[in-house]
């Protein structure tokens, strides 16, 4: 059987280089109304397929889709935590590792998916990033956080008051989250988090759970 | 209050594009200059890698100079000069910039970039429909004696509805359409549209974002509300592209998307703020605006 999967790489690289020369020459023949419509209905036709078909898009055609199917219960996801010199647990601030923001894939990768060298340095690369964020706060970043264009999602962030409560960062933690709803999908029942990787500045350790 | 360009509606359209022009520069130029471009060649993996052959390693150091062209390319949109050169190459600049943060992050923040990118190619492909622009002003003729004259003059050379601003207001409804269509076929609609999914939603979405949870539990004490907010989605989702079709005034339906995104952000945590920016496009500036005008010609 043919793994689609293989070539899914160079059909997107082909794609993207193609709909810019399609750019380029529309753009530079524009005076001719015929070129302005068959690319206009090319345009129209590859959006469409790539919002309605469900597979990853072919960029520089993209799509919105969001929460696309029925949320689970329970709700399984990986969460990630800084370890402070006293054992206390900082959950982590995606702003701290750009331009990933959010981390519950990488989370799950350093836990359960990568082999152990690429999870060791995703973990390294995460708290390298902690830290120097963090330094970054505590030094005072200045108007950055008022002009730069929001973050993905509002709510939690660190700031210095939150900083000060935490000693030096030791250690950091990949915990599997899973969130049980009550029947009618309106309250949490029960929130249990396990321990899935601890990384303590130069070896993962994962566990089993 | 909103225009249905679709509809081929045109008044104040030299204006509304120039506005149009100004707001998709300024996002862009917005999110180029405040993202960490430097740090994507420090991550050892990707969030997918189906698009590194287009980002491969040698190539990310340099992402931060691509930056720089494309802010050089932005600004140069954002005055309407050199649309046939410049623009074309800035949106393919500002595609490759999207591929590089989208193999890292998937989100609708890297998403955004992409719609950016189709506006840029609309306004080079029909550059000679922006006329209040450097480029369009040159060609209407020099001895201008001022910004009315200049309107004036742009508004002479404009000839009927803007195909940029349609074709863009298609675009975005095309991007809501996929939204709420995918959730209407892989939810199904009768399993997503219930307070107990949206529900589920929202509490995940509080915990994970870590928003106020108050907003949100107010709205979980009244499941009707959370059912309606459920099929207002799919409804507003699939709906907005079959209303400009219909040539139908898209206020009503523009507002309530708005509202929509609101509500997101606040109940939530995630704030689609492209989103907002797009729909905005189709504002009828020159009418929200003409009452000002009025008034300044007043005093003087």
């Amino acid at each position: 059987m043919v793994d689609l999967g293989y070539y899914f790489p160079y059909v997107v690289a082909l794609g993207f280089l193609s709909s810019a020369v399609c750019v380029l020459v529309a753009v530079w023949r524009a005076d001719d109304p015929r070129v302005r419509k068959s690319f206009v209905a090319v345009f129209f036709a590859g959006l469409l397929v790539v919002n309605l078909a469900p597979f990853p898009s072919l960029l520089p055609f993209s799509h919105l889709h969001k929460y696309t199917g029925t949320s689970s219960n329970p709700t399984t996801y990986y969460d990630v935590y800084l370890v402070d010199s006293d054992g206390d647990e900082l959950r982590y601030d995606g702003s701290a590792a750009p331009p990933a923001g959010t981390l519950i894939r990488f989370g799950r990768g350093i836990a359960a998916e990568y082999p152990a060298s690429k999870a060791n340095a995703t973990a390294a690369h995460l708290f390298d990033r902690g830290q120097s964020y963090r330094g970054r706060i505590e030094a005072g970043r200045g108007i950055e956080p008022y002009v730069d264009f929001p973050p993905h999602a509002l709510g939690y962030h660190w700031d210095r008051e939150r900083l000060a409560e935490y000693d030096e960062f030791v250690a950091l933690r990949v915990y599997h989250v899973e969130l049980r709803y009550t029947e009618s999908g309106l309250d949490i029942e029960r929130r249990d988090r396990t321990l899935a990787a601890t990384y303590n500045g130069g070896e993962l350790t994962r566990r089993a759970y | 209050m909103f225009l249905n360009y679709y509809a081929g509606e045109s008044d104040g359209a030299v204006v509304n594009l120039a506005v149009a022009r100004v707001l998709v520069a300024g996002l862009g130029l917005w999110k180029l200059l405040s993202y960490d471009w430097a740090s994507i060649p420090s991550w050892p993996v990707s969030a997918n890698d189906y698009y590194l052959l287009l980002v491969p390693q040698w190539i990310q150091p340099y992402l931060v100079y691509e930056k720089y062209l494309a802010v050089v390319g932005l600004c140069l949109f954002a005055l309407g000069v050199a649309h046939r050169y410049a623009t074309p190459v800035t949106a393919i600049l500002v595609a490759h910039l999207g591929v590089a943060r989208y193999t890292l992050d998937p989100s609708g923040a890297s998403q955004a970039l992409f719609t950016i990118v189709y506006l840029l190619v609309f306004f080079a492909l029909y550059r000679e429909e922006d006329t209040l622009s450097v480029d369009g002003l040159r060609d209407a003729g020099a001895g201008l004696s001022g910004p009315r004259s200049a309107v004036q003059a742009a508004r002479n050379a404009a000839d009927g509805p803007s195909s940029i601003l349609k074709w863009g207001l298609l675009t975005v409804a095309v991007l809501y359409f996929g939204s709420g269509v995918t959730k209407v076929v892989f939810g199904p609609a009768w399993a997503w549209a219930t307070p107990q999914n949206l529900g589920q939603y929202v509490l995940w979405a509080q915990t994970y974002f870590g928003v106020s949870a108050a907003p949100g539990s107010l709205l979980l004490q009244y499941p009707l509300l959370v059912q309606l907010a459920a099929v207002g989605v799919l409804v507003l989702e699939t709906g907005f592209l079959c209303w400009i079709l219909a040539k139908r005034d898209p206020t009503p339906v523009v507002l309530c998307l708005l509202g929509m995104h609101v509500g997101i952000a606040v109940v939530m945590g995630p704030l689609f703020l492209d989103q907002i920016v797009f729909l905005l496009l189709f504002a009828d500036w020159a009418g929200l605006g003409a009452p000002l005008a009025a008034r300044s010609q007043q005093q003087h």
